[in-house]
């Protein structure tokens, strides 16, 4: 087995478990929120609930699936000053390969629960009744 | 094992360790804070700390495993030292940087509210 092999198994459990688990955050508090929006309307708030839950687990692992690749990187060398391509056969090169994809994926991730959480942000303020300003009749002293 | 992968462990070990701590700190301690931006409902509050936490502990997380590469190739023991301590410390400093400026936009809004409630009333 060489590095490449063992890179890739050492990162898509991890992306994976760490899908599983930002969904489950997001699944067991939105919950709360999604009721509060919807008006008390539990039934609808857990159907949209579980509906977000599998677009966040669609989009996430389809993205740490897409880019699971992992190729040989251009790289400037100081020493004879040009581009050499390094090839990932040792230990250290896995590890700063791996370091940078699985950085960037959970990066993503933090990224697309903020943009979940303003959505929902949104959505509550959106949907809170607007105060009935009522106009007071002017009394005007005799 | 040569420095480099030792490195790589220390400074590993010391940012998750920090940005765990931290984290948990701003939990506990915003948990207040966010009570009262959300009128005393502390559910809804409560779900938006923890979806808060889980947030911030992706993007710092993800920041420094992301930023572990060293580009130099580590010798000695001594120069190990001098990595480590650098790019643990940046980190270390981003996150008091980003901590106070969080701080600083908290107060504007609480401000901000209290101006608005004030001129409501």
């Amino acid at each position: 087995m060489n590095y490449i092999v063992l890179a890739y198994s050492i990162y898509l459990p991890i992306a994976v478990a760490l899908t599983i688990w930002v969904a489950r955050t997001l699944h067991t508090n939105g919950k709360i929120f999604l009721v509060d929006i919807f008006h008390g309307q539990s039934e609808l708030a857990v159907s949209v609930n579980k509906l977000l839950q599998v677009g966040f687990y669609l989009i996430s692992l389809g993205f740490a699936i897409i880019k699971l690749e992992i190729t040989p990187q251009w790289e400037y060398n100081s020493v004879t000053s040009t581009n050499m391509l390094v090839d990932i056969n040792n230990a250290q090169s896995m590890i700063e390969i791996l370091s940078y994809k699985i950085g960037s994926f959970i990066l993503i991730l933090g990224l697309m629960l903020f943009i979940n959480l303003f959505l929902l942000l949104m959505l509550r303020s959106g949907s809170k009744p607007k105060p009935v300003t009522v106009q007071q009749p002017i009394v005007r002293p005799v | 094992m040569n420095y480099n992968i030792c490195t790589y462990s220390f400074y590993l070990l010391i940012t998750l360790y920090v940005v765990f701590r931290v984290g948990h700190l701003l939990y506990k301690y915003g948990r207040p804070f966010l009570i009262c931006t959300f009128n005393g409902n502390a559910s809804v509050a409560d779900a938006i700390n923890k979806v808060l936490l889980a947030g911030y502990y992706l993007v710092n997380a993800g920041y420094s495993i992301t930023v572990l590469k060293v580009w130099q190739t580590v010798g000695s023991l001594e120069q190990m030292l001098n990595v480590l301590s650098y790019k643990a410390g940046t980190i270390v400093l981003t996150l008091g940087f980003m901590h106070l400026f969080n701080v600083l936009v908290l107060l504007r809004i609480g401000k901000m509210k209290k101006t608005i409630n004030n001129t409501n009333q």
